[in-house]
């Protein structure tokens, strides 16, 4: 190892952060030669100034006081805001803006107001659902038009049979108000679906036989009480 | 039932903060235990110092990076990646900001030691102060570039470990190790006519900074 190497390592070798050969390569030439030998007591003193020569600089007494009083003074942290749900963050990414959430706000409230209307129209309507497709073989019946009758159903009955282009023209007996409610699956009454059912029948102009009724059964919703029967 | 002298129970035994980890402090930070945050400031505060007064030159301005470090420490506590030491995580935050103050204030990165002359009037202002950077050591470790008074310092007045070094600096491991000689060299250039003339001057010897 020649004088100039051995230079480069002084510093280490004084360290110990030489592997072993080196440092063995470095103490024979130390031992022989004067000139580096004479350097490496420069160098020692270098590391014993590094030691002892440095002060140890401190901060200002009041270091960690002003540090604590700046942590109280940053932004609380709140609870991770992402603890919303999922459908709220998802919501607010689509329609970030104000705007857009109170247009979308109102369409909903449009929809649901839509919805209420038509399901509120279709629930007062009704509509006879025809059981049998008898009715148009029907011929010239009289409409027997009780005056006794108080079911208001009964009336709007008459009347959207009479506005019935098919039944118009032919006269029906009504019979029967009966205050039924559908049968279930299992053959019990359910009290959810409240019918009405009219017994429509033929007159027949022999005025003998009660044929067998055609029966139009008509969903409603009022739950008044069933009339009493008719006679005819 | 038995009657006799009361055990404690393990389960509720409170540690002393002063006996743990620093991963074990800043979790205990992550809940907002202030108390453990003052441990781990105590114990980092006067390394940093050392360092970054060394760094930059001037007190007023080290005490501000300090305290930024430990603020940046409170801050991103949640983003401290476990699989390097504390040590290094916090050392990286202050070498980062010393190198951004550095640049910011454009300062030379070589001051011939004459330049050095104009900060010991300005440090004699300080109240009471020993001029604890004018001697001649630290004279010439303020003079070395700074790539190599960084890495100077670290090495022999924080004591740390080339892989530390390598890992707080994110620089390959051989460069460090270079560098570190390189620094050295320069030193002892800058040191040669001056040794003799400091040896013999030096007092009753300062509490070694790694005791810290």
């Amino acid at each position: 190892m020649n004088c100039r190497r051995v230079r480069q390592y002084l510093f280490g070798y004084f360290k110990q952060e030489l592997p072993p050969e080196e440092t063995e390569e470095v103490r024979v030439h130390l031992d022989s030669c004067p000139e580096c030998a004479k350097e490496a007591k420069e160098i020692k003193k270098i590391n014993f100034m590094l030691k002892d020569d440095l002060e140890t600089l401190v901060p200002s007494t009041d270091f960690n006081e002003k540090l604590l009083a700046k942590i109280q003074m940053l932004p609380s942290e709140t609870k991770e805001k992402d603890t919303r749900r999922w459908w709220v963050r998802l919501l607010l990414e689509v329609f970030p803006s104000v705007r857009w959430r109170w247009a979308l706000a109102g369409a909903v409230s449009v929809i649901i107001f839509a919805y209420a209307v038509m399901f509120t129209q279709k629930q007062t309507s009704i509509r006879p659902e025809f059981y049998s497709q008898d009715a148009e073989k029907m011929e010239g019946q009289d409409l027997v038009n009780s005056p006794k009758v108080t079911d208001s159903l009964y009336q709007e009955l008459l009347e959207r049979v009479a506005q019935t282009s098919t039944l118009r023209d032919r006269a029906f007996i009504i019979d029967n108000f009966s205050f039924s409610a559908s049968r279930g699956e299992d053959g019990r009454i359910q009290p959810e679906d409240l019918y009405k059912r009219f017994v429509i029948e033929r007159r027949s102009p022999l005025n003998t036989q009660r044929g067998r009724g055609n029966h139009y059964v008509l969903p409603v919703v009022s739950t008044q009480p069933a009339s009493q029967k008719v006679d005819y | 039932m038995p009657t006799g002298e009361r055990v404690p129970n393990r389960k509720w035994r409170v540690s002393d903060p002063v006996d743990l980890t620093d991963k074990d402090l800043l979790a205990r930070v992550k809940a907002n235990d202030t108390i453990a945050f003052s441990v781990l400031v105590d114990r980092y505060k006067i390394r940093l110092f050392n360092l970054i007064y060394r760094m930059l030159q001037n007190r007023e301005e080290a005490e501000d990076i300090l305290q930024e470090t430990f603020l940046r420490v409170f801050k991103e506590k949640e983003k401290y990646d476990p699989t390097y030491a504390f040590s290094t995580w916090i050392y990286t935050i202050a070498l980062n900001l010393c190198r951004n103050e550095l640049k910011r204030k454009k300062r030379f990165k070589f001051f011939g030691l004459d330049l050095i002359k104009e900060d010991r009037r300005y440090a004699v202002e300080e109240k009471g102060n020993k001029n604890c950077l004018s001697s001649t050591l630290e004279k010439a470790i303020a003079s070395l570039p700074v790539k190599y008074r960084t890495v100077f310092l670290l090495r022999e007045v924080n004591q740390l470990s080339y892989e530390e070094m390598s890992q707080s600096l994110d620089i390959p491991l051989g460069t460090v190790k270079s560098r570190v000689n390189r620094a050295r060299l320069i030193l002892r250039k800058r040191l040669k006519p001056k040794i003799e003339e400091q040896y013999e001057l030096s007092k009753s010897s300062p509490i070694p900074i790694w005791l810290f």
